[in-house]
């Protein structure tokens, strides 16, 4: 048998609007007490009109042109039927029969390799309120209905779970790259949910597995594991039944983040019937081309292009420029330091401090960079000092930390802490005869083989706490070894 | 004592002269309602205190010579499916009944700043789904002419309100004809305005677009004002125009008569059409060729599809505005139902009206997976199709004048079992909401019973001021307006 996964992906981003999608409550509901953000229209009080709000279309649009995807011009709104205590009108304002975006494409890089992932259709449509289950009561919280959203479809071009985590990074990314949403899977304001199933080939011949939708997913790598799971419960389950795809057995299962399992939720999704009909109450629109092009003269460079940019003029691997630019902060806080034109080696300094000293910090405190406390004029000055020779290396980056956690500048903390580069060299020659003295088989084995040098200097500069100038450390040990 | 069917220049006028005060006025209204409602059936809330308040108010105003409101003494009847703030709302519908609105309806609201004064809220069938007030939820309105007879519908408490001198103006809503088609059953005046002119913020939807609302009253002129005043874009309403609304009553002598073409749409005057309702809508016709005006033969042909196109798009509306009618948040719900879909059930099952049901049964059938393109859209593009032939005939005519009914008022309970039937009585105003078209309903000479004709007059978008000022002239030259019921 050989299988190949078959993966799409839903996501829905919230939109980061001050006000919600059609009316003008708050959508600061992220831990607000319940139901302080509502009004009529997120009620579905009888007679409550929705309005639109025109930020909603303008971050589509700006989406469209992220992934260079066709903005449908003439679209409107469409009502999406059913039943639920969390949807007051009895049905969600989306779009179906004109989404707002249609075919748009999406690279990732997988193990290396370039990957396209086509967008079929991204489109507008408001969140459902919040249910609360308590001692046996449910409650709904209106705080979030309302709240802007917008779905973006993959088609299945997705093979992998690490194709499918790579693939949501990369939306992730982009919507944050262009300020449209925050994006935080953990707070709900990104959503993933995948479909899969299986393309199977046996004794020649090819079978295609029921599609399974799964809900549920709180994380990135709950949304890997959920479809490595899928796919190996399809291949047991075809096994066993044989059973094929056919246009009334698509399912849907919820993830268990507990037992790391999928569970049945819902049977024959197929058969679902939303009863799709334009919105009356909101006029059709139409998209003026001088409405798009203003739009893109305020698109941001996006990571791709960063990306780019980094290797050709800044000369860095393609392994550094993608850490800089994986967040859109980093990349800014990054950019803001080097100033403009930069000079290779200071570009090629400052990431080594960027990668080396700061993310590693922020990844161990769990926080996001604040741009404030970089300046250009610090890294100048420890790039400078570093070439002089005043400082050392691991002394600009020890410094670098100390002026990014305490806001103090570089030259006060390289004073304070006696940091300064020692170029003295009777200071070095007493150093130096001392650790000579402290290594005899170190020194024996030197002698025998000159480049194992190495060691004496890293012993040197431990002993000066990395104040050793390593250059003429080096001179004086070869010296006094003769 | 005080005449009930005072127009609302003549009030001002009196409020002016003193010869009596708001608070007079208003009690004098109160306590006709009190004598005549139980025998009419016009409201299903009365408001006393609302009113008497708000006479005071304007007592008071007019005591320290204050800028008084446009509408300032009119006594008004609110249809109830406006919603108003702190005062019961139930679209005469048990499955509502109870809800205390927490906001009121723009153009009620607009009302009442011009100080207009609550009398009550009225009766109509349930949701406005119907054309007698016999599928309300609670009780039928009684014709003021012949109480064995329906007033019309929907809008047909405050169009017998209205005739039965209870109010100086009241409120409805037109969606298939429902204030037009009152009208012309209790011999008033009525305009549906163009669609998007009056917001519908703040009216339970029935057919968001279709429902327009309106108002009627004793004349052409009182019409105007009171469009006037309701009219205009509503930021909370975003297919409300942004179209200027002009002051109506200033240009009523603007449409000379002379010269002013009037089309006689043929397929208006054909079919099941009472010979009587025919003879005297085409008297309203001629009174107006005598004065000048030119008629001319016109066809529209596709009117005859305005029901089918109606009744297709129209459920398929309802069925989704009504399903935020859960019991979850207002209204009356269930208490110990095991499950949620019981609750549903139940609550829907038991609360929700027969023609209700039916109209969300026929738009669920439409709108499912298989039937949309053959209902939803094959009749959307009729609509279109409706829409340009109205267009190119407006193009060559200044308005259209047809019957509003092809029928006087009928007997209570004879038509309630067969809907088609009831469907049919809104055959000659259906089209111009299928449209959007603006269209005023006034009397014409009553029938040998004595029972009220009326007949409409259908103009272009926004051309509401034509209309109120043909309406006006015809009114000035006839006086069927100034018949009243004998109560």
């Amino acid at each position: 048998m050989n299988i190949t996964p078959i993966i799409g992906l839903e996501i829905h981003i919230q939109l980061n609007t001050k006000t919600k999608a059609f009316c003008s409550c708050s959508t600061d509901y992220f831990k607000s007490p319940p139901n302080t953000y509502t009004c009529p229209a997120c009620l579905g009080l009888p007679g409550a009109l929705p309005v639109p709000n025109r930020q909603i279309i303008k971050k589509g649009i700006l989406f469209a042109l992220s992934v260079n995807a066709t903005i449908q011009k003439e679209t409107h709104f469409d009502r999406k039927n059913y039943f639920y205590p969390d949807l007051p009108k009895g049905y969600q304002i989306s779009q179906f029969y004109k989404p707002l975006i249609k075919d748009g494409l999406v690279k990732i890089t997988v193990n290396e390799q370039e990957k396209e992932v086509r967008i079929a259709e991204a489109h507008l449509e408001e969140d459902a309120a919040k249910s609360i289950h308590q001692r046996g009561h449910t409650l709904v919280d209106f705080n979030k209905a309302g709240i802007p959203l917008l779905e973006i479809v993959s088609e299945p071009d997705i093979a992998s779970s690490k194709e499918a985590k790579i693939y949501a990074q990369k939306i992730q990314q982009l919507v944050r790259y262009l300020d449209i949403s925050d994006a935080n899977i953990e707070e709900g304001s990104m959503r993933v949910e995948p479909t899969v199933n299986l393309k199977i080939k046996d004794n020649k011949k090819t079978y295609y597995t029921p599609l399974v939708e799964v809900k549920n997913i709180a994380s990135l790598s709950a949304a890997a594991a959920a479809i490595d799971y899928e796919i190996e419960r399809q291949t047991d389950e075809f096994r066993k039944t044989k059973q094929e795809k056919n246009p009334k057995n698509k399912t849907t299962r919820g993830w268990d983040m507990d037992t790391k399992k999928t569970f049945l939720q819902r049977e024959k999704e197929g058969s679902a019937d939303y009863r799709y009909f334009p919105e009356p109450d909101i006029p059709h629109f139409s998209i003026s081309d001088d409405f798009i092009d203003s739009l893109q003269k305020t698109l941001p460079e996006l990571p791709d292009a960063k990306m780019a940019r980094y290797q050709k003029e800044l000369t860095l691997s393609i392994y550094d420029s993608s850490l800089l630019v994986e967040d859109k902060d980093l990349a800014l806080s990054f950019e803001k330091a080097l100033g403009e034109k930069p000079q290779k080696d200071f570009a090629k300094f400052t990431a080594n401090l960027f990668l080396g000293v700061i993310k590693k910090h922020l990844n161990e405190t769990q926080e996001t960079i604040d741009i404030k406390r970089i300046k250009e004029k610090d890294f100048t000055y420890l790039f400078s000092a570093t070439q002089n020779g005043d400082i050392s290396s691991t002394v600009a980056k020890d410094v670098i930390l100390e002026v990014y956690k305490t806001k103090k500048d570089p030259q006060s903390i390289i004073k304070t802490k006696g940091l300064s580069q020692i170029s003295d060299t009777k200071e070095l020659e007493k150093l130096a005869q001392q650790i000579i003295k402290d290594n005899p088989k170190a020194v024996e084995d030197c002698k025998k083989n000159p480049n194992s040098i190495g060691f004496l200097i890293g012993q040197l500069m431990k002993l000066s706490k990395g104040s050793a100038n390593p250059q003429l450390a080096q001179e004086i040990l070869k010296k006094l070894l003769g | 004592m005080i005449n009930p069917y005072l127009t609302i220049p003549q009030i001002q006028t009196s409020l002016k002269k003193g010869d009596f005060s708001c608070q007079d006025l208003t009690s004098f209204y109160l306590d006709r309602i009190k004598s005549l409602d139980p025998k009419i059936k016009a409201f299903i809330t009365i408001t006393p205190k609302v009113a008497l308040d708000k006479a005071k108010e304007i007592d008071q105003k007019i005591k320290d010579k204050k800028l008084l409101g446009k509408l300032a003494g009119s006594t008004m009847a609110v249809k109830d499916i406006y919603l108003t703030k702190g005062i019961e709302t139930t679209a005469a519908s048990q499955v509502l009944k109870g809800y205390i609105p927490q906001y009121s309806s723009t153009v009620y609201q607009r009302l009442v700043d011009e100080d207009a004064i609550l009398l009550g809220k009225t009766n109509t069938d349930t949701f406005a789904f119907g054309a007698s007030t016999e599928n309300s939820g609670f009780f039928t309105t009684k014709n003021p002419y012949d109480t064995s007879l329906i007033p019309g519908g929907s809008s047909g408490g405050s169009a017998a309100a209205q005739s039965a001198g209870l109010c100086t103006f009241s409120l409805g809503t037109d969606t298939g004809g429902s204030i037009r088609q009152p009208s012309s059953l209790c011999g008033i005046s009525g305009i549906k305005p163009t669609y998007s002119r009056n917001s519908r913020y703040g009216i339970a939807a029935m057919a968001s677009s279709f429902d327009c609302p309106g108002a009627f009253a004793h004349s052409a002129k009182d019409l105007s004002i009171v469009t006037s005043v309701m009219a205009g874009n509503d930021p909370h309403d975003a297919t409300s125009s942004k179209e200027v609304v002009p002051d109506y009553s200033s240009l009523l002598e603007n449409k000379n008569l002379k010269g002013l073409k009037i089309g006689l749409p043929k397929q208006y005057f054909t079919g099941s059409i009472d010979p009587e309702v025919k003879k005297n809508v085409l008297k309203a016709a001629k009174t107006l060729e005598e004065n000048g005006a030119q008629l001319v033969g016109v066809s529209l042909p596709s009117t005859d599809l305005g029901i089918a196109v109606y009744y297709v798009l129209m459920p398929c509306e309802v069925s989704s505005n009504m399903a935020r009618y859960d019991g979850l948040r207002f209204g009356q719900s269930k208490k110990d139902i095991k499950d949620l879909l019981s609750y549903y059930l139940e609550t829907r099952g038991d609360y929700m009206e027969s023609e209700l049901k039916r109209r969300i049964i026929i738009g669920t059938y439409f709108l499912s997976a298989g039937y949309f393109d053959a209902y939803y859209l094959k009749a959307s593009k009729v609509r279109t199709i409706i829409k340009k032939e109205f267009q190119d005939v407006l193009s060559h005519v200044d308005l259209l004048l047809t019957p509003t009914s092809p029928t006087p008022a009928w007997k209570i309970g004879e038509k309630v079992n067969d809907p088609l039937k009831m469907y049919l009585a809104d055959v000659y105003t259906v089209c111009t909401n299928v449209a959007g078209l603006p269209a005023i309903a006034l009397p014409t000479s009553p029938s040998k019973t004595n029972l009220p004709i009326g007949f409409q007059l259908i103009g272009n978008y926004f051309k509401e001021a034509d209309l109120f000022s043909v309406a006006h002239q015809y009114q000035s030259l006839t006086n069927h307006h100034l018949i009243h019921p004998k109560l």
